[in-house]
C-alpha cells in the first residue's frame, strides 16, 4: 500500500515538471543574489559555503513544500484519497518520501552551479556530505509535510508556510550547517558528531510526530 | 557612580502598563459581549 | 459586573494577587539589598525571570491543552489552549523587551545569541505563526485541531532549540539565571517570592481569559 501511494505521489509530481523547473529557476536566482551579496572573495565563500547551501535549500524547499498538497487541493482530490481505506500514517510516510526525493533532485541540480558560481574547491570526500544532506532533507521534509498540511487550506498559505516552517526547523538548520562545516572544512569527526546526533534526534521526533498527528491534520 | 535607575524604571513601566492594558482590554471585550447577549435576549 | 468579580475563586485570586504584587514591589525595592556592580539594573531580574517562567509554563499548558483536546474531543480545551497561547505570547514579548533593557548597560549590547534568549525568540516567532494559522485557518473546528498540533510541536522543539543554540555559540554563556542560587539569602527570598506572585497572577489571567472565551463561545453557538 505504501509503495502504491509513493508511486502515485512520484508519478503525479514528476509528470508535473513545471514545479521542478520553477524550483530550479528559483534556486538559481537565489544563488545569483548570494554571489553578488558576497564580495566574490573565494576565501570568504569557502568559509560561508555550508550556511549558504542550507539557506538555499530551505528557501527552495518552502516553495516545493507549498505544492506538496497542491494537486489534491486544486482538483479537490483529497476527500477521495482520504475515503480510501488507507492508514493516515502510511499516507504521511508516502508524502515524506516523495518530498525527500523531490528535494534531493533539486539539490542535485543546484549543487553544481553552487560550486561553480561561488568558486568553491571540491570536498575531499563525498560520502559523508551526501549522508548529512540526506539526513537534513529527512528532517526538513518531515516538518514540511506537517506544516504544509496545516497551511494547506488557510488563506495566504504561501506566507503562512515559511512563517511556520522556518522557526520550527531552526535547531535542525543549525545542526545541518555545523555538520556540513565539519565535513567540508575537514574537521575531526569528534568535533561535529554532536550535530549529527541532534539531526538524528530531530528526524526521529518529528517523523514520529508526523506519523501520529497526520490523522488529525487530514481529518475532514 | 551611575545607578542605571532609568533602565529599571523603563522595564517596570513597560511590564506593568502592558499587564494593566491587558486587563482593560479584557474588560472591554466582556462589555461588548454582554451588550450582544442583552440584544439577543 | 465582570467575571473577575462574579466568581468566588476569581475574586479571591484577584484580591490575593493585588496584595501579593504590592508586597512584592515593596520587597524588591526596599527590602532586597542592592547588588553593587549592577545597582538598579539588577532589579529588572525580579520581574524578568518570573515572567519568563510564567511564559514557558503557559506554552507548556498550550501543549497539555492540545493533548487533552485530542483525548477528550472537547472544544473547551481548545479555548484553554488559545488563552494560554495569548497570555504566554504577551509574557514572552515582555521578556524579550526587558531582557535587552537589562543587557544594554550590563553586557554592553542589547542582544547576544545566548541559548535562553534565542529559544525565547524562536518560540515567539513560532507563536506568531500560530496566531496567523488561527486567523487564516478557515473553519473553527479544523483550526482547533491544527492549533493543537502546532502547540504540541512547538513545545517538542524547545529542548532541541535550546541545546543546538547552546553548542552553536559556546562563547555566549553568560546568562545569570543559574547564579541566582548563589545569591545572598535576602535576594533569593525576594526573588522566589516574586516567582510565586507572578505564577498566581498568571493563573488569574488564564482563568479570567478562559471565562471570557467560554462566554464568547456560548454566545456564538446560541446564535446558530
Amino acid at each position: 500500500m505504501f509503495l502504491t501511494l509513493l508511486k502515485k505521489e512520484l508519478f503525479v509530481e514528476l509528470r508535473n515538471k513545471e514545479v521542478i523547473l520553477s524550483m530550479l529557476a528559483f534556486g538559481l536566482t537565489v544563488l545569483l543574489i548570494f554571489s553578488f551579496s558576497l564580495s566574490g572573495n573565494p576565501k570568504i565563500n569557502h568559509e560561508m559555503a555550508p550556511g549558504l547551501f542550507w539557506s538555499l535549500v530551505v528557501l527552495s524547499s518552502s516553495l516545493g513544500l507549498h505544492r506538496l498538497f497542491g494537486q489534491e487541493k486544486d482538483f479537490d482530490a483529497f476527500a477521495s484519497l482520504l475515503s480510501a481505506p488507507i492508514d493516515r500514517g502510511t499516507l504521511f510516510l508516502a508524502k515524506w518520501m516523495s518530498g525527500i526525493l523531490f528535494l534531493s533532485i533539486i539539490e542535485i541540480l543546484v549543487v553544481l552551479p553552487f560550486f561553480l558560481f561561488l568558486g568553491l574547491s571540491q570536498p575531499m570526500s563525498y560520502l559523508p556530505g551526501i549522508g548529512i544532506v540526506l539526513l537534513g532533507n529527512l528532517g526538513i521534509v518531515a516538518v514540511g509535510v506537517i506544516v504544509s498540511g496545516l497551511a494547506m487550506r488557510a488563506k495566504m498559505s504561501a506566507v503562512l508556510l515559511p512563517v511556520l516552517l522556518f522557526p520550527l526547523i531552526t535547531p535542525l538548520l543549525i545542526a545541518c550547517v555545523k555538520a556540513t562545516t565539519g565535513w567540508y572544512h575537514q574537521l575531526m569527526f569528534n568535533y561535529w558528531q554532536f550535530w549529527v546526533l541532534i539531526m538524528a534526534t530531530y528526524v526521529v521526533i518529528f517523523g514520529l510526530a508526523g506519523y501520529v498527528f497526520f490523522d488529525h491534520i487530514t481529518e475532514e | 557612580m551611575y545607578s542605571y535607575l532609568s533602565y529599571c524604571i523603563a522595564a517596570y513601566l513597560i511590564v506593568f502598563i502592558s499587564l494593566i492594558a491587558w486587563f482593560i482590554h479584557q474588560f472591554n471585550i466582556e462589555k461588548k459581549l454582554n451588550n450582544i447577549s442583552k440584544i439577543k435576549e | 459586573m465582570s467575571f473577575l468579580f462574579q466568581e468566588r475563586f476569581l475574586r479571591i485570586l484577584f484580591i490575593i494577587s493585588i496584595i501579593l504584587m504590592v508586597v512584592n514591589l515593596y520587597a524588591i525595592f526596599f527590602i532586597a539589598p542592592m547588588v553593587p556592580e549592577q545597582h538598579y539594573a539588577q532589579k529588572i531580574f525580579y520581574i524578568h525571570v518570573p515572567i519568563a517562567w510564567s511564559g514557558f509554563l503557559s506554552y507548556f499548558i498550550v501543549m497539555v491543552a492540545g493533548i487533552m483536546f485530542f483525548i477528550k474531543k472537547d472544544s473547551y480545551w481548545d479555548r484553554v489552549g488559545l488563552a494560554a497561547a495569548e497570555i504566554g505570547t504577551l509574557f514572552v514579548a515582555l521578556v524579550l523587551i526587558t531582557g535587552p533593557i537589562w543587557a544594554t548597560p550590563i553586557w554592553g549590547k542589547p542582544w547576544i545569541w545566548e541559548p535562553r534568549l534565542t529559544t525565547t525568540l524562536i518560540l515567539f516567532l513560532i507563536y506568531m505563526g500560530y496566531f496567523m494559522l488561527r486567523k487564516f485557518g478557515g473553519h473553527p473546528e479544523r483550526v482547533a485541531r491544527y492549533a493543537a498540533v502546532l502547540g504540541i510541536l512547538a513545545f517538542l522543539d524547545v529542548p532541541l532549540i535550546f541545546y543546538s543554540v547552546k553548542f552553536w555559540a559556546p562563547q555566549f554563556q553568560l546568562h545569570p539565571q543559574s547564579e541566582m542560587g548563589q545569591q545572598p539569602d535576602g535576594i533569593l527570598r525576594v526573588f522566589l517570592f516574586s516567582m510565586f506572585t507572578f505564577t498566581i497572577l498568571y493563573i488569574l489571567m488564564l482563568r479570567f481569559r478562559v471565562k471570557i472565551l467560554n462566554f464568547h463561545y456560548k454566545l456564538k453557538t446560541n446564535n446558530v
